[in-house]
């Protein structure tokens, strides 16, 4: 017996479908049971549904209601109470038909539909069991900027071993390169340094700087990372960083701490507060003269240091490796003009301990200049660079202009921009107050930097004047906009999380799991997952520490076994699915192939491509699959088979009915984990019972959240196209949409140009 | 490792998903329909009509699957729905006969392999062309797959579209399933590409392929098409034989895309090594589908058994001719099919009523009870399909629907009212609590073949063994097991009793029942306790030819040969002389499966044969260890006896029975 439970949602629901029509039609089914309530993840209906799952002795539970990314772990927890925790299944009648079905009797018809197709899935549902593996209580945290630094410090105090690798020389990222902070105005290093020497004295925390994570291997809970360290040519042990090598070197060369607004050493340390405190020999500078050998009492100068590989076992891995500014040179902005720099640049210039001794002096000739100008959403909000606004920026031109104009009132200080974004606590006064200091604010999007001598030619138009202007200036600044950095954009390779089309990494869930990522025990911290003022990062930290504290809390994690199984009688151990398996999930070493449960993410890519049926995925399983269709047609055989995405595709579909779009009655949505879990007989099974389209809804390109489900999707549908069209029944019927999680508008579209083909 | 060798292993971590076809009607999904086990079948009877209708039960219930997702099927359901688009260009057409296709483009597409299969087609095409015929194509799907797997109603609605094309035209067909289903399931007026090409006796030009010819099933033990595919090979290629060839060919073990697995993959394997053996480069086959399951192991990623065959290619017969003619290449990179866009049709699902008694006529039932259960089939299977297991299965569902013979539910009924299979009112126990054996007779030597019983008893009595025939033992049930019924009464009342003890059979029937079926015994052959103790008995010589008839059940069930063979040997002056077939190969008594009652004179016709081998050869005796095998024999046996090796034994002692 199947228990039916259909929510009300109040009017969510109740108002656009005939609910208790619901309830007596499915009482009418053999085999299924259907009762209604008002609210059903209130704790009345969750006593109802525990109660008559012990009642009649349900085999399984189908709950009709708002989407599952709403309640659906409140749900599997009441369920599992009574019974096996995925013994159920759910029929999304709000978001996927109620708000997006104005007509009522059409809706409720959708509804038979969809809990139908449920209904028929949860007929082939089967226990799944969970598995306990023991953790490793370390932690690796890639990246040392300050969400890395503050996270090892969270995870320090709540007695984590913390491995932190950098790849600089020194800990501290961006922020300890700044002169002050906003919105406070404080020193950068007055807040950054006591957080470096926290982290340097942790004895719970192991610093490898100038080290790189190269792979990572195993599953959650016990990660190993293989970790390269490049030579840094002076013996850590030894180094007292009195700087004797330094003085002494003969070398000058632009300095990448300073930005190439000063100079350096070839053996050199970036700052003096650097963690660790030691010197390094940059190698592509340094002319061997043996100098530095000579100087050094300490006798730590190492020539023949070599790179050196090591692993780390782990049971969680931060990344908080942060961003980059996109390179604006030889662009309209003129970067390569030594007198037009970056913000960043700028806040090397007037950090006091900076090559300038915190004096603004123009590049080209060292002088002071008289015309400062700053150029916001340099590289952002423009199409040609990134589309995304870089969110910090406005603030930190500001914070910079406030710091200058006091310091120097005389200085003509003037700020294009598009429109200033100071959202956030005390930042709208603190842009208030600049302009009451006399720094010029100009709205209007700078259109070219045009050299003129060591002075420039700022074209852009007041759009308030409604007068284009060409401003002269002997110093601009770029606000430039944030990349994710390199780092960061290879950790989709080296531990293959997914990012967005920012190319910042992605969470599994902007709004619910803002730090975690797709792989367990895998966090995202800082503006590797986009660009956020320090404050953001902190908490960032904050809460990524927190979320290892629970998930390393006892020896051993729980999996829940909803992972891909082979069967070994049936398997030819071909390699199809290891091949296909981005997670080396899938162990091929013994006699019988074996999906490793920690390691496996669920995706089903592997089991859509075995040729033999050996390798199939629970709770998405082919039949479960092919049962749902069966059902949904059954109620309505004009339908158009929507296979979502339930990353992307899936979601776009939520929001277009929070949205309340207006979308075909015939859609009926088909959840699937990735695109790339729907096989061919998917495909050509609903045509077979009369459907009249078929379409999957996958992430954008390139954002799979299983890297490559929905390229293989595309290479399927464009197959199975061909098949379609040879056997006469139109290749045109079936199709694939790209669509992020956020992009309900595309749903609807996709969801409307099919009923158009299909008609 | 040869083909022969392949056995099933217990797979050590079976999951939640089943063998393909290993549910409730036998292992239906495992027989490749390839007939190699036809000529072995002592009843001759038609195997494949059997799957066939076993298959139509277990697909109503949504269980048969075929490999890659079941999409073939699918597919061919589909083509009957909708109208096949013409996919060959390059060619030319007209009307001067009919040429069908077949399906390999849809292959090519849903198969998501780098392949073209379609390219035989357009070999045979071209190759027409040059021969001066230019064929009308007609596209579609001739429903071989859904037939086979059992999908009848749909396969009815795809034959009834296919027959509108082709009605009254004379076809020629490259692939053997077309061929087959053409000719003999749509009785059309066909003629393969093999035997047109044989017949137009062309002049090749290009002879160089290194080739070896692989029988696909259809042509082949369908349809006894041998001759013309190998002496147009020899003209046209540089072609030599592998080993298991013609009426024996080791098939592709895949048939209407069902049983891939690991067993039929080691089949595929080891005609790839034979193939390999040859000397041949290339393995040409007739058969769209023997070629993509004998190529399948070269798109493996992992074995290594599997990389050392990456160098003998498969290629289509057609495509050697088209090579040889000097019309075709089949080594380009492009591929043959080339798919138009289709306008595309709205489909109306089938409205199917599935019913199982459609297709239940008079033959079906005949062929359902004529199965010995002897095992023979299994044996010489490649894949060891489990044909007895699907017999006992199906009839089972037959039963089911009433449709059981008389005699069977006969007997059903003698065992449900008395205990034993002849309605025997006597009870014959002898209890004896405190014996540490338990003596189980079984009904024939209890209430048939008193010889076997008293001289069992006597043997045990004389070895000092000490056994009991308790109170309240019913039969075995293996009669019931054969055809169909139900046992567990049965079970439930002989556990009971039998389950402290050690117990003895003498029959092997009983031996089987008790061993596979029940669970938690400890069941031994008597045989076993004679051997262990031979020494003690006082035997003398034995003058006399004797033969030994290995029981089934005891035979191939157990792979239980050499115990009985010992046993007759260490009896002085016998000479144990063999029947042609014997052990594995062993030709059954013709009694087991219910035969001996429901179809008699099949029974009665095979005992003779086997007795008639027996007289020829000079025994003066047969051997055997089983009592209803003996009954069976004797009951035909005019002139030479048929004891139990215990009565030997008895004689060789001097005592009188
Ligand atoms: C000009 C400018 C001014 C700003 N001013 C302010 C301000 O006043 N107030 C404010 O709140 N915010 C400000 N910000 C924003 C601020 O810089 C960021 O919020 C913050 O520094 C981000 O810290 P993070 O740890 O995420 O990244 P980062 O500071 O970028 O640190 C990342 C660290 O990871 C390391 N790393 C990278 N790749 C690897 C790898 N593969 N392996 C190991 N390590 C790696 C890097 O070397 C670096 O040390 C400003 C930004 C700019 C550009
Ligand atoms: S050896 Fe290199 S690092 Fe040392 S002093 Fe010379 S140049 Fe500088
Ligand atoms: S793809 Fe299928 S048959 Fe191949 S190794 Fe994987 S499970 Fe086995
Ligand atoms: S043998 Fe290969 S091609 Fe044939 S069904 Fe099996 S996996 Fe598919
Ligand atoms: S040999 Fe095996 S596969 Fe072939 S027909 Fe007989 S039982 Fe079926």
């Amino acid at each position: 017996m199947i228990g039916v439970f259909i929510c009300f949602c109040g009017n969510n629901i109740g108002g656009y479908v005939h609910v208790p029509e619901l309830t007596e039609y499915f009482n009418k089914k053999e085999g299924v049971i259907a009762f209604d309530t008002m609210f059903l993840c209130s704790e009345i209906g969750q006593n109802l549904i525990k109660e008559k799952i012990e009642e009649l002795n349900l085999d399984s539970v189908v709950i009709a209601s708002c989407s599952p990314k709403h309640h659906g772990g409140i749900f599997q927890a009441c369920i599992g109470e009574k019974m096996n925790q995925f013994k159920w299944e759910f029929a999304n009648i709000r978001e996927q038909c109620a708000w997006v079905t104005p007509n009522k009797e059409e809706a409720t018809e959708k509804a038979k539909a969809i809990i139908n197709g449920a209904i028929e899935k949860a007929k082939l549902l089967t226990d799944i069991g969970t598995t306990k593996v023991s953790v490793t209580k370390d932690v690796l945290i890639i990246g040392g900027g300050i969400a890395g630094m503050h996270a090892s410090l969270e995870l320090s105090d709540k007695g984590f071993h913390v491995n932190m690798v950098e790849k600089k020389e020194t800990i501290g990222g961006n922020m300890v390169r700044f002169d002050r902070i906003f919105p406070t105005d404080d020193c950068a290093m007055c807040t950054g340094s006591p957080l470096l020497a926290d982290v340097a004295m942790n004895p719970l925390i192991d610093i490898f700087s100038l080290s790189e994570v190269t792979e990572v291997k195993g599953r959650a809970g016990e990660y190993i990372a293989t970790v390269v360290k490049k030579p840094r040519y002076v013996d850590e042990t030894k180094c007292t960083a009195c700087g004797e090598c330094t003085t002494h070197c003969p070398v000058e060369v632009w300095s990448e701490w300073d930005l190439e607004m000063g100079l350096r050493a070839a053996i050199y340390k970036p700052m003096a507060q650097a963690v660790p405190l030691k010197n390094r020999i940059e190698r592509d500078s340094c002319i061997r003269c043996g100098t530095c050998e000579n100087v050094c009492k300490a006798g730590a100068i190492m020539y023949d240091d070599e790179p050196r590989e090591f692993k780390l076992t782990v049971g969680a891995i931060v990344v908080a490796t942060g961003y980059d500014l996109v390179d604006l040179s030889n662009t309209e902005y003129h970067l390569e003009h030594p007198n037009v720099i970056t913000g960043l640049q700028l806040e090397r210039l007037k950090v006091p301990s900076g090559p300038t001794e915190g004096e603004i002096l123009r590049p080209s000739d060292g002088k002071k200049p008289k015309h400062l100008l700053f150029v916001q959403c340099a590289g952002s909000r423009d199409r040609r660079h990134n589309v995304y606004c870089s969110k910090i920026c406005c603030m930190y031109a500001t914070k910079n202009a406030r710091l200058i104009k006091a310091e120097n009132p005389e200085m003509d200080i003037t700020l294009c921009y598009i429109d200033m974004r100071t959202a956030g606590r005390g930042y709208e006064e603190f842009f208030d107050t600049a302009r009451e200091m006399g720094i010029k604010y100009l709205r209007g999007n700078v259109s070219e930097i045009v050299p003129d001598g060591e002075d420039l030619i700022v074209r852009v138009e007041d759009t308030f004047a409604n007068e284009p202007k060409a401003i002269k200036a002997d110093l601009v600044v770029l606000s430039t906009g944030l990349i994710p950095s390199q780092g960061t954009r290879d950790m989709g390779t080296i531990i293959h999380l997914v990012s967005g089309a920012d190319n910042f990494l992605a969470p599994v869930h902007v709004k619910i799991a803002p730090v975690d990522t797709a792989n367990k025990g895998i966090y995202i911290a800082g503006t590797s997952e986009s660009p956020k003022p320090i404050q953001e990062c902190i908490t960032d930290a904050g809460m990524v520490a927190s979320r290892i504290a629970t998930f390393l809390k006892d020896p051993e994690i729980e999996i829940e076994l909803v992972t891909s199984k082979i069967n070994p009688e049936v398997c030819i151990k071909c390699g199809t699915c290891a091949d296909n398996c981005v997670y080396d999930a899938i162990e091929t070493t013994g006699e019988f192939y074996k999906v490793l449960d920690v390691s496996c993410q669920s995706c089903g890519k592997c089991s859509v491509t075995c040729p033999t049926g050996a390798i199939d995925l629970s709770l998405y399983t082919e039949d479960q699959i092919t049962r749902q269709i069966d059902g949904i047609l059954a109620s309505d055989r004009d339908s158009i088979i929507a296979f979502s995405c339930y990353q992307c595709g899936y979601n776009a579909a939520d929001l277009a009915g929070t949205a309340k779009a207006k979308i075909s009655p015939k859609i009926k949505v088909i959840r699937v984990p990735c695109s790339g879990r729907v096989t061919m007989q998917h495909m050509l099974y609903p045509f077979y019972k009369g459907a009249k389209g078929v379409f999957l809804a996958a992430c954008l390109e390139g954002q799979c959240h299983y890297i490559d489900g929905n390229l293989q999707a595309k290479e399927k549908v464009a197959l199975a196209k061909k098949s379609l069209d040879i056997m006469g029944v139109g290749g045109h019927k079936l199709n694939l949409f790209n669509m992020s999680s956020a992009e309900g508008p595309k749903f609807v579209a996709a969801a409307k140009r099919m009923v158009e083909i299909c008609q | 490792m040869s083909v022969d060798k392949i056995k099933k292993t217990e797979a050590k971590e079976v999951t939640e998903t089943k063998l393909q076809g290993s549910c409730e009607i036998g292992d239906t999904a495992e027989c490749a329909t390839c007939k190699l086990c036809a000529s072995t079948c002592p009843t001759e009877l038609n195997l494949e009509k059997v799957v066939r209708i076993a298959r139509y039960i277990k697909d109503e219930k949504g269980e048969i699957k075929g490999s890659h997702r079941d999409v073939f099927r699918l597919a061919s359901k589909l083509s009957g729905m909708a109208e096949t688009q013409g996919w060959l260009k390059g060619v030319e057409e007209g009307n001067d006969i009919v040429y069908f296709p077949g399906c390999a483009a849809l292959f090519d597409t849903l198969l998501q392999r780098d392949t073209n299969y379609s390219g035989n087609a357009k070999a045979a095409v071209l190759s027409l062309n040059k021969l001066g015929f230019k064929p009308e194509i007609v596209y579609g799907c001739c429903g071989h797959d859904i037939y086979f797997s059992g999908a009848l109603d749909e396969f009815e609605v795809l034959k009834e579209e296919m027959m509108k094309k082709l009605k009254g035209k004379k076809i020629v067909v490259s692939c053997a399933e077309g061929y087959h289903m053409f000719k003999n399931i749509y009785g059309l007026d066909v003629v393969s590409f093999l035997e047109f090409v044989q017949q137009q006796n062309p002049e090749f030009v290009k002879k160089d392929l290194k080739t070896t010819y692989h029988d696909p099933c259809r042509y082949g033990r369908y349809n006894e098409i041998y001759d013309a595919p190998r002496e147009v090979l020899a003209k046209a290629s540089d072609f030599r034989e592998m080993e298991n060839v013609r009426e024996d060919a080791i098939c592709c073990s895949v048939s209407a895309w069902l049983n891939c697995n690991r067993y039929s993959r080691d089949v595929r394997r080891a005609r790839l090594e034979e193939a390999k053996a040859s000397g041949a480069e290339y393995l040409v086959t007739a058969c769209t589908k023997c070629s993509i399951h004998l190529d399948c192991i070269h798109f493996e990623l992992d074995n290594e058994d599997a990389k050392a065959l990456d160098d003998i290619k498969i290629l289509g017969f057609d495509q050697v001719v088209g090579y040889a003619l000097g019309v075709y290449d089949p080594f380009k990179e492009e591929k043959d099919y080339d798919i138009p866009e289709s306008a595309g049709k709205f489909l109306e699902p089938l409205e199917i009523k599935k019913d199982v008694t459609k297709y239940i006529d008079d033959d079906l039932l005949e062929q359902a009870f004529l199965c010995t259960t002897c095992k023979n089939c299994t044996e010489v299977c490649k894949t060891h399909h489990d044909t007895s297991g699907l017999m006992e299965e199906f009839r089972k569902e037959l039963v089911n629907m009433g449709l059981g013979p008389e005699k069977h539910e006969k007997i059903a009924k003698a065992i449900a009212k008395t205990g034993n299979v002849f309605a025997e009112k006597e009870s014959k126990s002898k209890p004896n609590p405190k014996a540490k054996y338990i003596y189980y007779p079984g009904c024939v030597a209890l209430y048939r073949r008193d010889d076997v019983f008293n001289a069992t008893t006597k043997i045990l009595d004389m070895l000092g063994i000490e056994w009991e025939i308790p109170e309240g033992l019913v039969c075995c049930g293996s009669v019931m097991k054969r055809t169909g019924h139900d046992l567990s009464e049965l079970i439930k009342k002989n556990t009971e009793i039998l389950k402290d003890r050690p117990v003895v059979c003498s029959c092997s029937g009983c031996y089987a029942t008790l061993k596979k079926d029940y669970e938690g015994l400890n069941i031994l052959h008597i045989t076993d306790i004679v051997k262990e103790h031979i020494e003690k008995l006082p035997l003398k010589a034995v003058k006399k030819k004797v033969m030994y008839h290995d029981p089934c059940h005891l035979g191939r069930k157990f792979g239980y040969y050499d115990i009985p063979r010992e046993i007759i040997e260490t009896v002085p002056g016998i000479e144990l002389i063999t029947f042609d077939k014997e052990k594995e190969q062993a030709q059954c008594c013709g009694a087991g499966g219910g035969v001996k009652s429901a179809k008699p004179d099949m029974a009665n016709n095979l005992a003779k044969k086997k007795m008639e081998e027996a007289q020829e050869k000079g025994a003066d005796m047969v051997v055997s260890a089983c009592p209803f095998c003996e009954l069976n024999l004797g009951d035909n046996s005019d002139h030479i006896p048929v004891v139990d090796i215990l009565n030997l034994l008895m004689e060789s002692m001097g005592v009188e029975e």
